[in-house]
């Protein structure tokens, strides 16, 4: 009986999740090539400057992240302080093609453990990824605007597109039950994004990054 | 103007471009134990400085510099106010072991005693500010050259953490009155972060207040 119980309530729980995210969106059949689902970072000849701020439970951590496009599709994204100390530099290629998808090239010693290595590099390729590469599937919403979805090593990535925009404004990653994480750009139209949030729904972990104009 | 006239301005214009790049070639300092007692009396002496300065961090992966400047100021006993104010603000206030950090959405701040990374970048900027880095024979291989307006010091850590941050510190001190008029700090790569001190006021009144921890 009690058994009976706890499959209901995940039965009734796991419908929620379901139709709470499906029943407002209804898929488009036919492919929308127009729009991008590529990085905002990609063009070798530009420097990508921004001012970087990262919460990490009490922790907060700030500085400047210069994103680099390489003329073989990789970037370099390199975190600095204000006064000039480079905290790391990592080296990403598409995480939606290559399980590997990143080096580091430096971390500072009190960040170099692997699980933080890592976090970094998921959060940055969020960024960085190419979803144009992918299975792209797409959707509509109520009003009319576009979503385009990914599936990647069981997780699903769906961006969302302002109606009449290529360019879209927010990534949500879910996992089969879960929001994992959220990425907000803002200023989209004028490339790069002016400001870019990064927020995680299991750990308390967040980064904005505001353009830096010189 | 006639052409008589413009040759003299020429030739006026050509004289001043001269006698501002009059610096000459940097060679061996024959007794640097002399220059060090020099220093050290002159750090003896100044109870405050105060300065503009101009940032240049270099990355390899970037076209061009990350530009910013600011205002320092120094006053005994290891009080610090170094402040950046383009293109973004940001200040780092030491008293003592006490350090405090304000951006433009956070204040915190850090006793250095409990935290040994800090501890070592308050040592290293107060000691670069008063010369005492030049008494650390144990941590760096020192360098000494001098030319007819600086004197010119490079500093090699000897500790391997050190080095994987910092790779060479390059200090050059004015030959008036021995205040350091430029400091590189290149790592390993040579990746670099160069700062001019400009306005140097050397003695002069600074409150209290510019050390508050507000």
């Amino acid at each position: 009986m009690k058994n009976l119980i706890l499959i209901s309530f995940l039965v009734f729980v796991l419908s929620g999740c379901h139709f709470s995210l499906f029943n407002s969106y209804h898929r488009v059949k036919e492919n929308n090539p127009s729009l991008n689902l590529n990085t905002y970072f990609t063009n070798p000849d530009s420097n990508y400057l921004y001012q970087a701020d990262i919460k990490f439970m009490k922790n907060y951590y700030s500085g400047i992240v210069a994103i680099k496009s390489q003329i073989d599709s990789s970037s370099r994204v390199i975190f600095i302080t204000e006064m000039g100390i480079k905290i790391f530099d990592y080296e990403i290629r598409n995480p939606l093609k290559s399980k590997d998808f990143y080096k580091v090239n430096y971390m500072m010693e009190p960040l170099s453990r692997k699980i933080i290595q890592k976090t970094l590099a998921n959060d940055f390729g969020l960024l960085l990824q190419n979803a144009n590469a992918g299975n792209v599937k797409y959707y509509k919403d109520k009003k009319e605007q576009n979503i385009g979805k990914v599936k990647h090593h069981g997780l699903r990535y769906f961006y969302f597109f302002d109606k009449e925009s290529k360019n879209y404004n927010r990534i949500l990653i879910k996992s089969a039950l879960f929001k994992k994480a959220e990425v907000a750009f803002s200023g989209k139209e004028d490339f790069p994004p002016d400001s870019v949030k990064i927020t995680h729904y299991g750990i308390k972990l967040k980064y904005a990054f505001r353009k830096l104009k010189q | 103007m006639n052409k008589r006239g413009l040759n003299i301005l020429i030739l006026f214009l050509l004289v001043i471009s001269f006698n501002g790049m009059s610096q000459t070639a940097f060679t061996k300092l024959n007794d640097p134990e002399a220059f060090k007692a020099k220093l050290s009396e002159m750090s003896k002496s100044t109870n405050s400085i105060e300065s503009n300065f101009t940032q240049e961090k270099n990355l390899s992966i970037l076209s061009k510099a990350i530009n910013s400047k600011g205002y320092f100021c120094y006053k005994k006993v290891n009080k610090v106010r170094w402040e950046y104010t383009e293109p973004y603000s940001y200040l780092v206030i030491i008293q003592g072991t006490k350090l405090f950090v304000q951006d433009k959405n956070n204040k915190k701040q850090y006793d250095t005693q409990s935290n040994k990374m800090f501890q070592e970048l308050n040592n290293f900027l107060v000691g670069c500010i008063n010369g005492d880095i030049l008494n650390k024979t144990k941590e760096y291989q020192v360098e000494y050259k001098e030319n007819n307006l600086q004197f010119y010091v490079k500093l090699v850590p000897n500790d391997k953490k050190m080095k994987e941050m910092i790779n060479e510190i390059h200090i050059y001190f004015n030959k008036k009155d021995y205040s350091v008029d430029r400091l590189k700090m290149v790592e390993q790569g040579g990746d670099y972060t160069n700062i001019e001190f400009a306005n140097k006021k050397l003695n002069g009144t600074i409150s209290d207040e510019k050390f508050n921890f507000n």
